[in-house]
């Protein structure tokens, strides 16, 4: 973070991301802040970083439907359970996003963890979104191991890195670290964004929200 | 190893606006249309000092 490039010699941009694997809105805001660094004239220039918060500790370890995962969470009836997430559906389709009602819900944590090791491989962003892409796109194997793996070997990380992860506890300290650091800087809102270590949005804001906070960042930086 | 760098963030300011979505951070529940929603999140308040 915080690096210089020598060609332009302009800081580069870090954009820490709190969110959690099943989280509707993290994938949301995700989409939305990808299309805002894509139109702010520095993607280049922009590090993306995921950082985890586990949002349902108490999650199953085995694979549920989401829909008998979400009426037992909110304590409401299926059907009212189905007609919540057709809404997020239509929302979703409407900004492009592939969004299953009848999809996987379990416990995220070692998700997260392997979130972390992308970390380490420079790739945690991506990770995050590979596994929403399959959770929300309705695999019900997206927690599977066989798809852990083939979303992280397909950003260069090494399967059995990825393996070893899985089978230990390693990462775990990380992940709840992540969760303490946003709570102690005031998350109300998950996604929590933070741009350039000072300007913090709780929540999913609109694309040009994003847009904006971006360029106000990058002029903090590089004004 | 993984960047377990603290992230230095004080004082972090808030963008002003509202949030379209969120999860609470709490209680794990999202806004979800006609779910009982967490309480409405407005960005721009800089929560007290604990």
């Amino acid at each position: 973070m915080g690096t210089t490039t020598q060609a332009a010699d302009t800081a580069r941009l870090t954009i820490d991301v709190w969110a959690d694997v099943l989280c509707p809105w993290c994938y949301l805001g995700e989409q939305r802040l990808d299309a805002a660094v894509e139109q702010s004239g520095h993607a280049g220039d922009i590090d993306l970083k995921a950082r985890t918060f586990q949002l349902d500790p108490d999650a199953p370890a085995g694979v549920v439907a989401t829909l008998d995962y979400l009426s037992r969470k909110y304590g409401v009836p299926a059907a009212q359970a189905r007609s919540m997430e057709e809404g997020m559906a239509r929302q979703a389709a409407s900004e492009g996003l592939k969004y299953e009602v009848n999809r996987p819900a379990s416990s995220t944590f070692d998700l997260l963890r392997l979130v972390k090791l992308g970390d380490r491989h420079g790739v945690s962003w991506q990770y995050l979104r590979g596994m929403q892409a399959e959770v929300f796109g309705g695999n019900f194997d997206a927690f599977g191991h066989a798809t852990l793996i083939s979303i992280g070997e397909g950003l260069g990380i090494p399967g059995q890195e990825i393996r070893d992860v899985l089978a230990t506890g390693r990462y775990g300290e990380q992940v709840r670290a992540d969760h303490a650091t946003a709570v102690a800087m005031g998350a109300r809102g998950v996604p929590f964004t933070v741009l350039g270590q000072r300007l913090g949005i709780p929540g999913a804001v609109s694309t040009s929200q994003y847009a904006d906070a971006i360029s106000q960042a990058w002029e903090r930086l590089n004004g | 190893m993984a960047d377990t760098t603290p992230i230095v963030a004080s004082p972090l300011q808030f963008i002003q606006g509202e949030a379209d979505g969120y999860c609470d951070p709490v209680t794990g529940l999202c806004m979800l249309p006609g779910a009982p929603n967490p309480p409405h999140l407005v960005t721009g308040e800089i929560p007290a000092a604990p």
